[in-house]
């Protein structure tokens, strides 16, 4: 920042120059973003506003045009006293507390697996990443045909170890087959954020270490694990701003969408997403369905901010300044 | 030893000692496993899109004789699967194309050009991200349908304009590390600022583009729910089409092999674009880097 400021400067000599660059690039400024302002505003801000207003009415498909009307929080009463909400609220941190710390030791485990100096690097890391890849329909049909009850993987591999081996994987675990779907096809991007964030740890720690004698589990517990909490922590809240999201692999592991949006969905992997998607496109509840969705929001808004919050114990920043 | 201890690095190469040895067989080994444990899912749901149409998944582990002729039967036995595949194709390029345009140059802007009010603004951005689905999602309808755009490609082209908050922040942290003495240059040359981005950083972004290609182009290929609720049939892209399945012609029971043949040439495109990018990907991952 201070390098090309007096560069500029240098350029522009006088003063009054100089000035009118500073709104040139103000205006560059803006104007580069403004496709993305454009797309927020027509695509975020107004629908966001619009959900606002609409969870406190009573729209539904049927009163669109008739008999519109405000009422009040009647649709946050409505939400408190809804069982089913609660219990989709449950199954969606069911998922964020499996799914998180699942996530974070796959990939810190494949990274540094990848980072021990191991051959054939480039095939294995293909291997680790290739499940991101495939679209998600692809990834349901696979893991169905893995479910299966009667010639699935996981059954015939049952069998063979003398079990019976006849479970409907998808019926009885929906959110154990949800959970390895999501587990396997979400490692890879997190496995090489972290291998980067090995890569960057200065090797001249692990020697001095060495020469102190410390023990490989001592080394990975006041070397790597430290100087890796700043990427744990991007990792932590994407990670959990993920797995509150799961709406799609639920709708596409169920078996289909013939009677509509996701209907057919066995309850336990109905999500709180899911749930406010049901209300609104099942039952046409346009009003509750806001409403839910902006519970929702609260929700993951406390969620994070405590994340965030919390990495004031535990992150490690080093010599670093750190704006955010 | 534990496995936390052979898993931890071991960079130097040095004199090893037998104990070190067996460390690496084991590591070896290890790997070796969890290959085997991510290509397995793959791998059966290739051998399922080759077992006897009418068999499901039944049958010896690995088929024979193999039926080749699923693939033949999902690429024409339902629908037609390439004006579909051609839907995909066109959805996927209007929404990630511009996208990935629109997002370097905010990066650019981001890393780049000293505004009043950047920072606040950039965590603005970030911010959005943070913004659940089902939120937006009806509102979001009623506004396609106000403008005009439902059952049509318009949406996709401005989801692809507005660009993405994840790409805005992956090329802002790869231009922040630019070296500067590329701007002074394109200064001195008389260049502004759109022809800097231009003609000295978008040529030099390689590896950022291919990461955010990917990331996004994979994401378009695979979406589901919008294009099931804004498309009508004609214009669906395959994934729509493949979900509800192969039957046979009476309509009774899902045809499991096709349908495993039709997501395995659903999946070929975006791997063979990933094997294609690959080594800008690893690279680019790494220099874009992350930082909390």
């Amino acid at each position: 920042m201070a390098t090309a400021e007096t560069s500029l400067a240098g350029i522009a000599a006088k003063p009054i120059r100089r000035a009118s660059f500073r709104r040139r690039e103000t205006s560059a400024f803006y104007g580069f973003l403004s496709p993305w302002l454009l797309g927020f505003v027509v695509l975020t801000s107004v629908p966001l506003v619009l959900a606002f207003a609409m969870s406190f009415s009573n729209l539904t498909t049927v009163n669109l045009h008739t008999n519109l009307r405000y009422v009040g929080t009647d649709n946050y009463v409505r939400a408190y006293h809804d069982h089913e909400m609660w219990y989709s609220m449950q199954r969606t941190v069911i998922l964020m507390v499996t799914l998180v710390p699942l996530w974070i030791v796959t990939q810190l485990a494949l990274a540094m697996i990848l980072d021990a100096g191991i051959r054939f690097l480039g095939l294995w890391r293909t291997i680790f990443y290739l499940a991101v890849v495939i679209p998600a329909v692809s990834k349901a049909f696979i893991w169905k045909a893995i479910a299966d009850p009667d010639g699935g993987l996981v059954n015939r591999i049952v069998r063979v170890l003398g079990g019976r081996g006849d479970t409907d994987w998808l019926l009885d675990h929906p959110t154990g087959t949800l959970i390895a779907l999501l587990v396997w096809g979400g490692a890879g991007v997190g496995m090489l954020i972290f291998l980067a964030g090995l890569k960057s740890i200065p090797q001249e720690l692990y020697e001095v270490a060495r020469i102190d004698g410390a023990s490989a589990i001592r080394r990975f517990t006041s070397i790597t694990l430290p100087l890796l909490t700043p990427v744990i922590m991007f990792q932590l809240v994407w990670g959990l701003v993920g797995a509150a999201n799961v709406y799609v692999e639920p709708i596409l592991l169920s078996s289909g969408l013939q009677q509509g949006l996701g209907s057919s969905v066995p309850v336990e992997n109905v999500t709180f997403n899911l749930y406010a998607l049901q209300r609104i496109f099942g039952d046409g509840d346009f009003g509750y369905g806001a409403a839910i969705a902006w519970i929702f929001v609260l929700f993951l808004l406390i969620v994070t901010a405590l994340v965030f919050w919390s990495g004031r114990f535990w992150v490690f920043y080093g010599r670093e300044q750190h704006g955010r | 030893m534990t496995v936390a201890a052979e898993a931890a690095p071991v960079r130097r190469r040095r004199r090893r000692t037998p104990m070190q040895f067996a460390l690496r067989r084991a590591l070896d080994a290890l790997v070796l496993v969890l290959a085997v444990v991510f290509l397995a899912p793959i791998v059966w749901g290739f051998l399922g899109s080759l077992r006897e149409v009418y068999a499901g998944l039944t049958g010896p582990a690995i088929p024979s004789p193999a039926h080749w002729d699923n693939y033949s039967y999902a690429w024409s036995g339902e629908f037609a699967f390439s004006h579909y595949l051609w839907n995909t194709v066109v959805l996927t390029l209007i929404a990630t194309v511009p996208a990935v345009m629109t997002s370097a140059l905010a990066g650019y802007a981001f890393a780049r050009l000293r505004a009043r009010g950047r920072n606040t603004f950039f965590i603005f951005v970030l911010g959005t991200t943070f913004i659940p689905v089902a939120v937006v999602f009806i509102p979001f309808f009623w506004v396609v349908v106000k403008l005009g755009m439902y059952s049509t490609r318009w949406p996709w082209l401005i989801w692809g304009i507005s660009g993405s908050a994840y790409l805005i922040f992956l090329f802002r942290q790869f231009y922040a590390s630019f070296p500067t003495e590329l701007d002074d240059a394109a200064a001195i040359d008389g260049c502004g600022h759109l022809r800097t981005f231009l003609h000295v950083y978008l040529p030099n972004s390689a590896a950022p583009l291919a990461v955010a290609f990917m990331l996004l182009g994979t994401g378009w290929w695979g979406e589901y729910i919008y294009a099931t609720l804004l498309l009508p049939d004609q214009l669906v892209p395959l994934g729509v089409k493949i979900n509800v399945g192969y039957y046979d012609p009476g309509q009774q029971f899902t045809l499991v092999p096709v349908t495993l043949a039709a997501s395995i040439l659903f999946m070929l495109p975006p791997i063979l674009a990933f094997f294609a990018l690959q080594k800008k990907l690893a690279r680019g991952i790494v220099t874009t880097g992350v930082k909390g």
